[in-house]
């Protein structure tokens, strides 16, 4: 009874769990903030300057090690302070853990590493010389095992125990000036010596990764090999599925079959490119170079997992999911839908798996819409395997039947998920689109016809047999369980043994097929109700004049959100931090004194005040960091024709801090030294007209300053840009400048509500 | 007086008319009016004989913002210098032995036109001032030094001319500005050496030059408050 009761227990936490992460939610960092993202970038630098210990035996001066210092821990810090990087999560520690493991072989530089998670698609890590291992997401998602990302791991570790990076920008330096080897050399020698001074390090880094670490973990040899498999195909999403066009259709609809790409071209990276022109040896070379290491030493254990088979699953499942939802925020739509459609397989009940995916269809349609599809849809010719079917679809359908193809899923997507709001507000503006380009009227939809519902299984299975040729043919089911990589190989040989297997595409190509893509929910007395509703809206805005179009915030703004100011000084080309840091603090104290001036109240968010207890705040600066990112890529000269996929998230930080507006800035400061032949006029002048000599010699000796500026304020309410001032003038960045910079950005905004 | 009068109804309607303009202008931290005293050093390069070369010129000035990049402003400048020893063979040092010793006055009313670059917004960073200006010049009575025998009256003459002065603007402590730049003038009747007035003395000629040159090239500075 007592067992009986349990287990009913157990059920009942196990599905109230299952549906507690039937909605994934972006990953978040947790616990405390490092060190790294919190300390000033100027006080890491002197630090480096008087810790370097990597530059005692360089042939470098003083002043390139600091230039080196000063480089590379401001673009490192631009990194860490942008919000991108993942720490804290389950994701992390489990990172942490196989990276422990790995250092364990690296005991004298154990604890000056950290490891953290880098949110980009690319397939990559990477490492910096102060000691920190970027993994990428996108490396994760495609990873089959954690004996592959303690390769990479000991890889990466060995560019750091060495030097590489330092190494490597030594090099480039004195190919730059001239120095040592490089003299006399054109920019060709030049540029190819400095590649095969990389590949030398990639070799390296594999060699003695496997050498000093990996052969000595316990780790199966074959997975060093196998990694390569994941570095060639990396240009490929995380599994290969066969993506069916019948995901469009239903009874009613069936997709133009110029639209339908009867045969997806094969995989054929090779592994032999040049590489003559790249950091790292091609895929061959390093896969036979570990080849010969692996048969020279006996590998006694052949674990593939150390630290946790599951650990492992899980954190890659969150950075698949992860992916959708940074292919989203990148605008890279086509892959979002193919990576959400790929999961799908696995979790049938994401809800955040059909959001993404109908999201997707509704970017690639606004696009469409506008004709600027390319920028969010690679282009199928450059693509190779299933997925890409789907770019050729989309691509291939016309606008019409893209748009009504996108309402259709967003239609579904709430009626499954009604509670979801966002979603909601983008079927309206889809509908809306379809309505007001196309004039698509409700009686204009094709009315269903219906059919008998004896449709054929899906998932029926594939007969089993083994023929002449010792292959045996998979089951559907079989085969998506394959890995990415066996399916590559699996699809080579059913090609030699089968020849193509694609079946004859049935010809359908009626220019009014858009008006039955609606068909199958045309009798929904809900979808009448409520595209009648659009309808009207979209005669009414017909009626409305050009003034009354143009979208402003109701309200007077009282109240904004700086997101993370940006101030840059270059000079001669190279980035000064010292001071910069102050100067970005005093630049932000004079917005917000003018701000009060006007009657206007600022709150900052900046990763300089932010402190190591306050997490939530970074997560939110990450958050307001990514939106403004995807808000800008998706505005063209002040036009936004879509809505954000981040603005999903947006409530919650609405309300979290009470505003409707969002501020961004930046100021950079560039100065050259003047050029000769400025200076000699300059001096000219001054002999001509003596009492200008002074005003000359000052003129020829000061450096030329420019200033670019530039404040932008969104309404989050409607999507508007609300302020978008900016200014380019010459001279240097004085107090009296900034105070009038942030005035006049401001200013707008009281000029604005004094219309309102 | 009557000219302070003038001058005062002037910069007054000008304050009224930047208050009540509803322009984007923004001014400085909403600051619209600068009040301020001014200097020209000029050089003259090619008649660097008569006192060295150089003028001094002294001065107020106000200016008005009117929009982003543009303001208006009303000014007054003299300076004053001494004749030379020599003008021509009548009025030479031998002939007049007080006439390196009387001054010459120039008062001059000027309208200012400022126009800031793209990206500067006024009264704030570079800007290139066009000035319409009115000059009269008036010199001491050489009578009173001298016998009845080479008596004549005081010069008294008129000049007008355009500017253009390219400068820049500063603001200190949001409330001093200070503004400098290179003014390059033409007065209108005193290209010097030309004889197109021919029935005017040579006093007059020589003070008409001698406005032609102080308003060619100049370094002009000066220091105000921003109300």
């Amino acid at each position: 009874m007592l067992k009986n009761n349990f287990i009913f227990l157990l059920t009942i936490l196990l599905s109230m769990s299952l549906m507690a992460q039937k909605d994934y939610i972006p990953v978040q960092c947790e616990g405390e903030i490092p060190s790294d993202f919190i300390l000033r970038t100027q006080y890491k630098i002197e630090l480096a300057n008087q810790n370097s210990t990597a530059y005692k035996s360089s042939k470098l001066s003083k002043t390139a090690n600091e230039e080196f210092n000063n480089t590379t821990n401001f673009y490192i810090d631009y990194l860490l302070k942008s919000g991108k990087i993942i720490f804290g999560t389950p994701m992390n520690d489990y990172l942490n853990q196989v990276g422990a493991l790995v250092l364990e072989q690296f005991p004298e530089i154990k604890n000056e590493i950290r490891f953290y998670i880098l949110k980009s698609p690319e397939v990559n890590a990477s490492t910096t010389n102060q000691g920190i291992i970027f993994i990428n997401l996108g490396l994760l998602a495609q990873l089959e095992n954690e004996a592959q990302l303690a390769f990479i791991i000991a890889h990466e570790l060995i560019h750091y125990k060495y030097h590489h990076v330092y190494e490597a920008y030594s090099e480039e330096y004195q190919a730059k000036y001239n120095m040592g080897k490089y003299q006399a050399k054109n920019y060709e020698n030049k540029f190819s010596d400095l590649m095969q001074y990389s590949h030398k390090h990639e070799f390296m880094a594999d060699s003695l990764g496997f050498l000093e670490a990996y052969s000595k973990l316990g780790y199966n040899f074959d997975e060093a090999m196998s990694v390569f498999d994941v570095l060639l195909y990396s240009n490929l999403p995380f599994d290969e599925i066969e993506f069916d066009t019948a995901y469009f259709d239903d009874e009613n609809f069936k997709l133009n079959s110029k639209a339908v790409l009867k045969t997806p071209e094969l995989i054929s990276n090779p592994e032999d490119y040049k590489d003559n022109e790249s950091t790292h040896p091609n895929i061959k070379k390093r896969r036979s170079a570990i080849i010969q290491l692996v048969t020279d030493h006996e590998n006694v254990n052949k674990e593939v997992y150390v630290v946790s088979r599951r650990d492992f699953m899980e954190s890659r499942k969150t950075a698949r999911f992860e992916m959708s939802n940074l292919y989203l925020s990148y605008l890279q739509y086509g892959k979002a839908f193919y990576n959400s459609y790929l999961l799908l397989h696995t979790y049938p009940e994401s809800q955040f798996l059909y959001k993404t995916m109908a999201f997707a269809l509704y970017g690639i349609s606004a696009h469409q819409n506008h004709g600027e599809i390319a920028a969010v849809l690679q282009s199928y010719k450059k693509m190779q395997g299933k997925s890409q079917r789907v770019f050729y679809s989309f691509r291939k359908m016309d606008k019409k039947t893209l748009n009504a193809l996108a309402v259709k899923a967003l239609w579904k997507y709430n009626l499954k998920f009604p509670e979801d709001q966002f979603m909601k507000q983008i079927l309206e503006k889809s509908t809306y689109d379809l309505v007001s380009k196309y004039g698509l009227k409700y009686e204009n939809i094709a009315k269903p016809i219906l059919i008998s519902a004896n449709t054929e299984n899906a998932d029926s299975l594939l007969a089993i047999e083994l023929n002449e040729n010792g292959f045996r043919l998979l089951s559907e089911e079989e085969y998506n369980k394959l890995s990415k990589y066996d399916k590559i190989r699996y699809d080579k040989k059913y090609l030699e043994v089968f020849g193509d297997k694609s079946a004859p595409v049935e010809v359908i190509s009626d220019k009014k097929n858009y008006l039955k893509v609606l068909a199958s929910v045309r009798n929904d007395k809900a979808f009448k109700q409520f595209f009648n509703g659009i309808e009207s809206e979209v005669k009414r805005d017909e009626q409305k004049t050009e003034r009354d179009k143009v979208y402003v915030t109701k309200e007077q703004v009282t109240h904004f959100i700086l997101v993370n100011p940006q101030y840059y000084k270059v000079e001669n080309d190279q980035i000064i931090v010292s001071g910069s840091e102050e100067k970005e603090a005093y630049i932000v104290k004079d917005l917000k004194s003018s701000a009060r001036q006007l009657g206007i109240n600022m709150e900052l968010i900046d990763i300089l005040q932010i402190k190591s207890d306050e997490v939530d705040r970074f997560n939110d600066l990450a958050f307001f960091n990514s939106w403004v990112s995807e808000y800008y890529s998706l505005t063209d000269n002040d036009l936004h024709y879509q809505i954000p996929w981040q603005n999903a998230y947006m409530d919650a930080i609405k309300e979290k801090y009470d505003v409707n507006h969002i501020a961004t800035m930046g100021i950079a400061v560039v100065s050259m030294d003047a050029s000769i032949g400025k200076k000699f006029f300059a001096v000219l002048g001054g002999v001509i007209i003596p009492p200008l000599l002074p005003l000359a010699i000052v003129h020829a000796v000061n450096k030329k300053h420019r200033v670019l500026y530039y404040f932008s304020m969104v309404d989050i309410e409607t999507n508007q840009i609300l302020i978008s001032s900016e200014d380019n003038l010459q001279g240097n960045l004085r107090e009296d400048v900034i105070s009038s910079l942030n005035y006049n950005a401001l200013y707008q905004l009281k000029m604005k509500n004094k219309k309102r | 007086m009557s000219i302070f009068i003038r001058s005062f109804s002037f910069v007054l309607c000008f304050l009224l008319l930047s208050h009540f303009v509803d322009a984007q202008a923004p001014g400085y931290k909403g600051k619209k009016v600068i009040l301020s005293a001014n200097s020209n050093i000029s050089y003259d390069p090619f008649f660097g004989r008569y006192k060295n070369g150089f003028f001094f010129k002294f001065g107020v000035q106000s200016e008005f913002v009117l929009a982003k990049n543009f303001s208006l402003g009303l000014s007054y400048i003299q300076y004053s210098t001494k004749f030379p020893d020599y003008i021509d063979n009548y009025y030479s040092s031998s002939m007049f032995p007080g006439l390196n010793t009387k001054t010459l006055t120039s008062y001059s009313y000027n309208l200012d036109i400022y126009q800031y670059t793209k990206g500067s917004t006024a009264p704030l960073g570079t800007f290139i001032r066009y000035q319409v200006f009115y000059m009269t010049s008036v010199s001491e009575d050489f009578y009173e030094d001298m016998g009845p025998e080479y008596s004549f009256s005081p010069i008294d003459f008129s000049n007008a001319g355009v500017s253009i002065t390219v400068g820049r603007k500063r603001i200190f402590a949001d409330i001093i500005s200070l503004s400098y730049g290179l003014k390059f003038g033409y007065t209108f009747l005193g290209m010097p050496f030309m004889d197109d007035v021919l029935d005017e003395s040579p006093l007059q000629g020589y003070g008409r030059s001698n406005n032609f040159l102080s308003m060619m090239i100049g370094l002009d500075v000066s220091v105000g408050i921003v109300l």
